[in-house]
């Protein structure tokens, strides 16, 4: 009998194990949930960490060259080509089923999507979950500042990319966005920058350095005004600029050009806002797109379409044109500093040596697909004023002063070699028409291959009529190139179009 | 009262055991004994009594104590309490009998020791009956599969009732009236047969198998069922048809054998999962059937994911090949909601019910079985040579007007010293090498089992090996299980099962396309010293430079030497078991409590050779640089804890037979994964050195553990109702609790109803000839499908990010930690919804000789977790996932069986075919999903082939001319000319007014653009139709089976051979050399032409193939050694075999082979042995 009870002893703790213990389908997740959230100082912290993070997806190589974002910016101008045979080069493939473009819009949202989350929850809970209100303040101004430096992206490729100012939480179609039109993404930027200027620091404290300051929205939204008077031919955007630009402070020209583009010197003092681009050793997995859960994803910037990695890439990395190459004073130290010595490419075309320096990126093939940690310098004090010397050309400013701005850009680049270089020699004064020029060829020397420049300012002076692209030599190794004024936007992923119900085509797309 | 065991074995082996083993085992040993006395005629035997008046029980009492004879009768006979008289003096049985015969009016029979009592319904007729002259015959029965005693059969004198049952060991005595009595033997599971006496006394008798038999019995969910009792959609296998496919992993012993059961072929290599589609696809995303072994539900952590993070994380390892298949004894598959809704949420896509091998009382039998087989792929590819390779590449380039990079440049040019134009071609090299010949095969297996009328066991232990026919991977399996029943008393039943595996698996990389990618002038061995290990590096120095890809595009790793320098190990261990007490104590009732558990644990050992740089073209054939011999491990482990609680009632009141279960069931699921690796500066020196050690530096190392928890809670019941065995009725309710929901949607309740009629009882149908049985059924269903993204319901934070900030040392800076909101919830997920209609019929002809089965089956799911296409400038990570898919699939499936024995001569076909016609019925928005080689779309089948349409190929300007004049093709329009593919423009895009609903995104007609709206529907992946064909012949000792296997409406995409070529990632295909040229105006393969620029290769209709086929899948002869010669070698049974698989396969498809180019060829020896 004594087995027996045993065995029904087995039966009771079998029926209490398993009847309505309710326990086995009440399980909370391994990990965090947003509800959970935002408690204190530290969760805002890491959630605004988390859009500089998601910076990275412009940067990042995810195991193709293909699927680098960086042809979207800067293939289409004169500045650099390629044969692979991309839309984003020869305009005549340009079309909304490119995957890139798909992805440049969707990272471009992701972003969005994480400031609007911060500005929401520090709205809702900032006055009490934050131990430290001036770190609300610093928070909200950077969460301001990165959703503008997206938007003012947005309108130079898209122009009528949806204006999303408030996180989307629900599918019920009709409230997908709808196309913005004229300047209203520019115009956001504008409002949040100035607001963001307010809000954020001067400076950081060193173990903080390349988070964005002051410095950094009041040049952004220089620029934004700058960009958004070009085309609406308001002169009070240009002076509104000035005061801006004015307001950069404590910033300098580095002595050496080069500097601009190697590891050594990363967040210098001409520096207003850069990609941080990491190897975080052991973590980071350059083929896995940013964020899937429980992945870092690549936190280095993909440079290798400069220097042909990977091996197997084929056509697909990009030379500097001729044009470009030869608009430099051979004497100009910025001509080395941007190309190889050896024109390799195609026999003719240059190879570019800007940011295709320094260390690689630790990690699975990291080397072998030049994935690097050298920041990309997104915007830096020279843009700044050069921007700052067309502002007051257009605005009938003090030419001195304007020319004062372009010779400080070249002086430098004359003294970023020992001895110093007689090229490029000052400019002296001349009609604003041809100093204006000046402004934008300057443009196209100081900050060539560097984020999509050269592109955007043609565009901006295309809309506003100033010239015609349809006449500009791409200078392109690609035989089908051909461009048409509609390529001036580029179509808006064809998907979205087809999933937003609000959404429109750009025309001709 | 004994008496009246007869009756209440036959109510029990009706309705509460129908198991064969328990009528053989556990009553065999009464019946035989009571069979096999002596017996005295009653008219012999005389008795003196002493009284002269009696009841009717006083009398039978008398008569029992005073004589050897038994009485045996119903209740009624006894509810009168009957006066007799009789005389009081010495007589004879009979004599006393044929007066209680008189004053009861009840009949006597005596047959050998009982005397069966009746009530006569005729007052003429009421006789004390008795077999005169009876002799007796003695004998044993064995079974056709060994040579083994068979317990428990039916030995009957035919035409009367008198009958007997053998024992434990086969043995049987009867007593039969004369020569021209017929003995008739039968038993469940056998042919029943008849013998005629005639004048012999022994008479040994072997049955045979019931291939078709009725009374086979069928595991149902929770139980088990004669065949002829089943209601719902239901097909089986067992031990000997599983025996004819040589595999590691038990489901391909379903493939072709089972109507409505897809299993695909996923080649040659050992641990490869074949898909397993029950009655079609039903949903977006997890579309695998529920496993349960012995009754534990299997589960593997991540096996429902889509992201390739976690399939890295599962790892490539068929967990089923972890299950050895000479364990199995029956494999079951639930195909409609009948059957499966008492598996509720886990059984939308049908479960699969495996039961193993248990132990029979009688002596300790073991059996061996041993088979030894080589696998070869039969077929490679045919490509070009050297010298062609080098002409085609010209001509692309020339075509194109392209310069080649100055990468591989001299390699092209003739006049450079790196010009590899000259070199012999290396393709035979790498096919060879990509391939492993006569790969082994082999199993061996032991299984002893046994046991006493209290307790049986069986205890097996196996070792299987599998090398894959392709380079490389090797699978070693290690298997022991133990299972034991006991009754500990006449109520309580307790029981264990538990097995135990241990595999080996080694991988290394294999060549791409079966070896026939790399450029033909690429070596792949080199024993100069430029080359390490007798392999030729990747590398070469062109131009002056060190070029990673040194034998130009086409170079290819030099994957043997990666193979020799690298590691890939795995260790896999898994441990099932489960042990269960059943409870009889009540009348009708039984509890049954069960726990089980299933623990697996998945190890990868990683150790990469700083000198594979070497041989990478992505390393530039360089040394591997600041990480050393790097190794990580990773462990890969699920727990699956099951307890079960069921209760159980059956009542049969006159013809209303009741079976009522209810079960309660709580499963909790944990994965965990865990990795370790030293990823950088490692001091490794070799593999066998591996380790991590605790003082290496931790920036050096990485670690990290994911784990999760899932929990479902089910509550179940079923009631099973026939009336007399001809009108069926069963309803099933389940009710489920899953954590993957959210508060407020976790339950859900699934209900399910079946019916069946046996028109064949009916006595309208008895006239029909050759007909023995014919059953209607239907059955309709809902059930669920919980597998979707875990806590979807809840916003997750990701703190994995990191955003680096500060001063910059060698260009990084501090990494910080940072959040990623990903999603939002999504509060209102529920489960997705499946039903299922069935209606059929099951119908034997002449005897059993002839089965047909046909039915027709409707599943739609609805409800589907959609990971849905949102806009995505909602800005989330992955897309939210929502209930709102429709998937309808419906389709016949018919089976038929018949076999026929011409003397000595067996014959037995088979046949099954399935159709399905899958269709998404909605779909988000309707807004079409997926791309080319996955397309969803409202009316379409589910990731279909989504391309362009083309006409051909263009044979002048002058067709080029006007073909532009009307179209535009985006982006190639500038490059058409003769040769390139005709596209045909077909549709264009909708207006918003057009595209209220979505829907109407593509509009049909003509807009003169070549775009993405030009693409349709070219072809499916789900085959329309699918079955197999069975063949077998026994003569004598011999037996033949032959097996061919059958699929169509089916597409596949093939370009190999039809490509424009184009210097780029591969070697070029034989056919390249009937491209268009002008001299050769080819209709089928483009011109050569750089970088594509007409687009000719963009997916389109001249890749997309009819994939059907009839494959010739196995065939197995085996002669089963005679009796008198295994007695002499002591053993009982002996059978050897030779089989093939893969002999040949038909098929319109071009590839090499329709369904995976590694299929291999075959050939097995074995033998099955048994003490």
């Amino acid at each position: 009998m004594k087995k027996i009870s045993i065995i029904l002893l087995f039966f009771v703790s079998l029926f209490i194990h398993s009847a309505c213990n309710e326990d086995t389908v009440n399980i909370d997740p391994i990990g965090y949930t947003e509800a959970g959230f935002f408690q204190g100082d530290s969760d805002f912290q890491w959630a605004v960490n988390g859009i500089y993070h998601s910076l990275g997806g412009y940067y990042a190589f995810l195991g193709d060259p293909n699927r680098a974002l960086m042809a979207i910016s800067m293939l289409p101008s004169d500045d650099l080509t390629t044969r692979a045979n991309w839309g984003e080069e020869n305009f005549v493939a340009l079309q909304g089923g490119i995957e890139r473009i798909s992805r440049f819009y969707h990272q471009s949202y992701r972003m969005i999507q994480r400031c609007n989350t911060v500005l929401q929850y520090i709205e809702e809970r900032g006055e009490t979950a934050y131990v430290d209100q001036q770190l609300k303040n610093f928070h909200k101004g950077e969460a301001l500042f990165l959703r503008s430096w997206v938007n003012f992206m947005l309108w130079n490729v898209f122009e009528t990319a949806p204006l999303v100012t408030e996180r989307i939480a629900r599918l019920d179609g009709s409230e997908f966005p709808p196309n913005s039109t004229g300047t209203q993404l520019l115009d956001q930027a504008i409002t949040d920058l100035a607001e963001a200027a307010n809000l954020l620091p001067v400076s950081w404290p060193n173990a903080s350095l390349g988070r964005v300051t002051k410095n950094s929205a009041h040049g952004l939204r220089g620029k934004a005004l700058v960009f958004r008077g070009t085309v609406t031919n308001n002169l009070a955007d240009f002076s509104a600029a000035i005061t801006d630009f004015n307001a950069v402070s404590g910033r300098s020209l580095v002595p050496n050009y080069a500097h601009n583009f190697v590891v050594e010197h990363e967040n210098n003092s001409e520096s207003l806002f850069e990609y941080q681009a990491n190897n975080s050793l052991g973590n980071a997995n350059p083929f896995v797109e940013r964020d899937d859960f429980a992945v870092i994803g690549e936190m280095g910037a993909y440079w290798g379409a400069f220097d042909a990695r990977p091996a197997w890439a084929n056509e697909r990395w990009y030379a500097g044109t001729q044009s470009l190459f030869n608009a430099y004073n051979a004497a100009d130290p910025r001509r080395s500093a941007v190309f190889r010595p050896n024109p390799v490419f195609n026999g003719t075309n240059p190879n570019i040596a800007k940011y295709v320096q320094g260390p690689f990126i630790q990690g699975p093939q990291g080397p072998g697909n030049g994935i690097f940690v050298n920041n990309p310098r997104i915007l830096r004090l020279a843009d700044v004023m050069l921007l700052h010397a067309e502002a007051i050309i257009r605005t009938g400013g003090d030419l001195n002063q304007a020319l004062g701005l372009i010779n400080a850009v070249r002086t430098r680049a004359r003294n970023s070699v020992t001895p110093s270089s007689a090229e490029p020699a000052d400019r002296v004064i001349a009609d604003a028409t041809t100093m204006l020029e000046w402004v934008f060829e300057e443009r196209r020397l100081e900050l060539a291959v560097e984020e999509g420049h050269r592109w955007w300012d043609l565009c901006r002076r295309h809309r506003a009529g100033e010239i015609d692209l349809k006449d500009l030599n791409f200078s392109s190794i690609n035989p089908d190139l051909n461009f048409q004024n509609h390529n001036i936007r580029y179509p808006l992923p064809n998907n979205e179009v087809i999933q937003n119900p609000n959404l429109a085509q750009n025309p001709n797309y | 009262m004994k008496r009246r065991i007869l009756y209440l074995l036959k109510m029990a082996s009706k309705n509460i055991f129908y198991g064969i083993m328990i009528q053989c085992v556990v009553f065999t040993g009464l019946l035989a004994s009571e069979g096999s006395a002596q017996s005295v005629s009653i008219d012999k035997a005389i008795v003196k009594i002493d009284k002269k008046s009696w009841t009717l029980s006083e009398i039978i009492s008398e008569l029992e104590s005073a004589t050897e004879y038994r009485f045996v009768f119903a209740d009624e006979v006894m509810q009168e309490e009957m006066l007799i008289s009789t005389d009081n003096k010495k007589q004879s049985v009979k004599r006393i009998l044929t007066d209680v015969a008189h004053d009861t009016g009840l009949r006597f029979r005596q047959i050998n020791n009982n005397i069966y009592i009746s009530k006569s319904e005729n007052q003429e007729n009421f006789l004390v009956q008795q077999y005169e002259q009876m002799t007796t015959v003695t004998g044993k029965v064995t079974s056709r599969d060994d040579t083994e005693g068979l317990p428990g059969v039916n030995v009957v004198i035919k035409g009367t009732t008198q009958g007997t049952v053998t024992d434990i060991s086969g043995n049987y005595s009867i007593d039969v009236p004369g020569p021209n009595a017929i003995l008739v033997f039968s038993s469940v599971g056998y042919i029943r047969e008849e013998v005629v006496v005639g004048n012999r006394s022994v008479i040994n008798f072997t049955m045979a198998p019931d291939v078709t038999a009725l009374e086979e019995i069928v595991v149902i969910g929770y139980g088990q069922r004669e065949r002829k009792d089943l209601t719902g959609a239901i097909s089986q296998i067992g031990a000997e048809e599983i025996s004819k496919q040589i595999a590691m992993s038990p489901e391909f012993a379903m493939q072709g054998r089972m109507s409505g059961v897809f299993v695909s072929n996923p080649g040659s290599s050992p641990t490869a999962r074949p898909n397993i589609r029950i009655r079609g696809e039903g949903t977006l995303g997890f579309n695998d059937p529920l496993y349960v072994i012995d009754g534990i539900p299997l589960y593997e952590g991540g096996a429902s994911s889509t992201a390739g993070r976690t399939q890295d994380q599962r790892g490539p390892i068929n967990v089923f090949a972890l299950i050895n298949p000479n364990d199995i004894e029956t494999i079951t598959v639930l195909k409609d909601a009948s059957a499966t809704a008492i598996y509720g949420v886990r059984a939308a896509n049908g479960v699969v019910l495996i039961t193993t091998k248990r132990g029979k009382s009688g002596k300790a039998k073991v059996d061996v079985s041993t088979n030894f087989g080589i696998q070869n792929v039969p077929r490679n590819y045919d490509m070009v040579n050297t010298q062609d390779y080098l002409m085609l590449s010209q001509e692309a380039l020339d075509n194109r007007n392209f310069t080649p990079p100055v990468q591989w440049r001299n390699l092209f040019d003739p006049n450079a010293n790196e010009f590899l134009g000259n070199s012999s071609t290396y393709t035979q090299d790498w096919q060879q090498a990509a391939l492993t010949q006569n790969a082994k095969i082999q199993d061996y297996s032991v299984n002893i089992s046994g046991g006493n009328e209290s307790s049986t066991y069986s205890v097996g232990v196996g070792y299987s090996s599998q090398e894959n026919a392709v380079h490389f991977s090797k699978f070693d399996r290690y298997s022991l299980s133990i299972n034991s029943d006991h009754k500990v008393t006449n109520w309580l039943r307790v029981g264990e099962t538990y097995r135990f595996i241990y595999a080996e698996n080694s991988e290394r990389p294999s060549a791409g396309n079966l070896g026939s990618n790399a450029a033909p002038w690429q070596p792949l061995y080199d024993n100069t010293a430029n080359g390490l290990l007798g392999y030729a590096r990747t590398n070469a120095v062109v131009g002056g430079a060190n070029r990673p890809a040194g034998f130009g595009p086409a170079t290819q790793n030099n994957f043997r030497a990666l193979g020799d320098l690298n590691y890939n190990e795995r260790q896999l261990i898994r441990n099932i078991g489960a042990l269960y007490a059943e409870a009889t104590f009540l009348k009708n009732f039984r509890i049954r409590g069960s726990y089980s558990f299933d623990y697996s644990n998945n190890r990868r050992e990683v150790f990469e050779d700083i000198r594979t740089g070497l041989f990478q073209v992505a390393q530039g054939g360089q040394l591997l640089t600041g990480q050393g011999n790097t190794y990580g491990v990773r462990n890969n482990e699920n727990i699956n804890l099951v307890g079960e609680l069921l209760i159980g009632y059956n009542k049969s009141i006159n013809n209303h037979n009741f079976d009522i279960i209810a079960n309660v069931m709580d499963q909790r699921v944990y994965w965990n994964v865990s990795q370790q690796a030293i990823i950088a500066n490692s001091p490794l020196s070799t593999w066998d050195q591996r380790r991590i050690e605790e003082g290496w530096f931790p920036t050096d190392k990485n670690n990290h553990l994911e784990r999760s928890i899932t929990g479902l809670l089910g509550y179940m019941g079923r009631l099973s109702y026939n009336y007399d065995r001809k009108y069926y009725l069963d309803a099933t309710i389940r009710r489920d609790g899953s954590s993957r929901f959210g508060p407020g949607y976790k339950w859900g309740t699934f209900p399910s109803f079946a019916a069946a009629w046996r028109v064949s009882q009916e006595s309208f149908m008895q006239g029909i000839a050759g007909l023995s049985d014919f059953k209607i059924r239907a059955g309709w269903g809902v059930i669920g499908n919980q597998e979707t993204a875990e806590f979807a319901f809840l916003s997750q934070i990701n703190v994995n990010p990191k955003a680096a900030f500060g001063p910059s040392i060698n260009g990084n800076s501090t990494v910080n930690y940072a959040a990623g909101l990903l999603n939002f919830p999504t509060a209102n997920l529920s489960w997705e919804t499946s039903t299922t209609t069935n209606i059929g019929f099951d119908s034997e002809w002449f005897g059993g000789k002839l089965r047909f089965t046909a039915e027709y089956y409707h599943r739609l799911t609805d409800g589907i977790l959609q990971n849905i296409p949102i806009p995505q400038v909602v800005g989330i990570v992955p897309s939210p996932v929502l209930n709102l898919a429709e998937v309808s699939n419906q389709g016949f499936e018919i089976e038929a069986f018949y076999n026929t024995k011409i003397g000595e001569l067996g014959l037995n076909a088979g046949f099954n075919l399935t159709t399905v016609r899958n269709r998404v019925e909605s779909i988000y928005n309707n807004v079409p999903q997926g791309s080319e080689r996955n397309r969803v779309e409202v009316g379409h089948p589910m990731n279909f082939f989504w391309g362009f349409t083309t006409a051909g190929i263009f044979q002048t300007q002058e067709e080029v001319n006007a073909w532009k004049a009307e179209n535009n093709h985006i982006g190639a329009q500038a490059t058409k000319a003769p040769g390139d593919v005709i596209y045909v423009d077909i549709a264009r895009p909708a207006t918003s007014q057009e595209n209220v609903s979505g829907a109407n995104w593509q509009i049909f007609e003509p807009n003169g653009i070549i775009d993405d709206f030009d693409r349709r529907y070219i072809g499916k992946q789900i085959p329309g139709y699918y079955g197999g064909i069975s063949l077998g012949a026994d003569y004598k000792r011999f037996d033949l089976n032959l097996f061919f296997r059958y699929t169509g409406d089916v597409q596949r995409e093939f370009s190999l051979p039809y490509l424009g070529i184009q210097v780029g990632g591969t070697n070029y295909h034989a056919n390249s050399l009937n491209r268009w040229t002008p001299d050769n105006p080819s209709n089928t393969v483009p011109r050569a032409i750089q970088q594509d620029p007409s687009r000719n290769n963009i997916f389109s209709d001249r890749f997309v193939w009819d994939a059907g086929f009839l494959r010739f899948q196995n065939f197995q002869l085996g002669y089963t050694i005679a009796p008198n010669t295994l007695q002499r070698m002591g053993m009982s049974n002996a059978r050897v075999f030779i089989m093939g698989q893969n002999l040949f396969v038909l098929s319109p498809f071009p590839d090499l082979d329709p369904e995976n180019i590694t299929t291999p060829r075959v050939f097995t020896i074995g033998a099955n042995i048994s003490f």
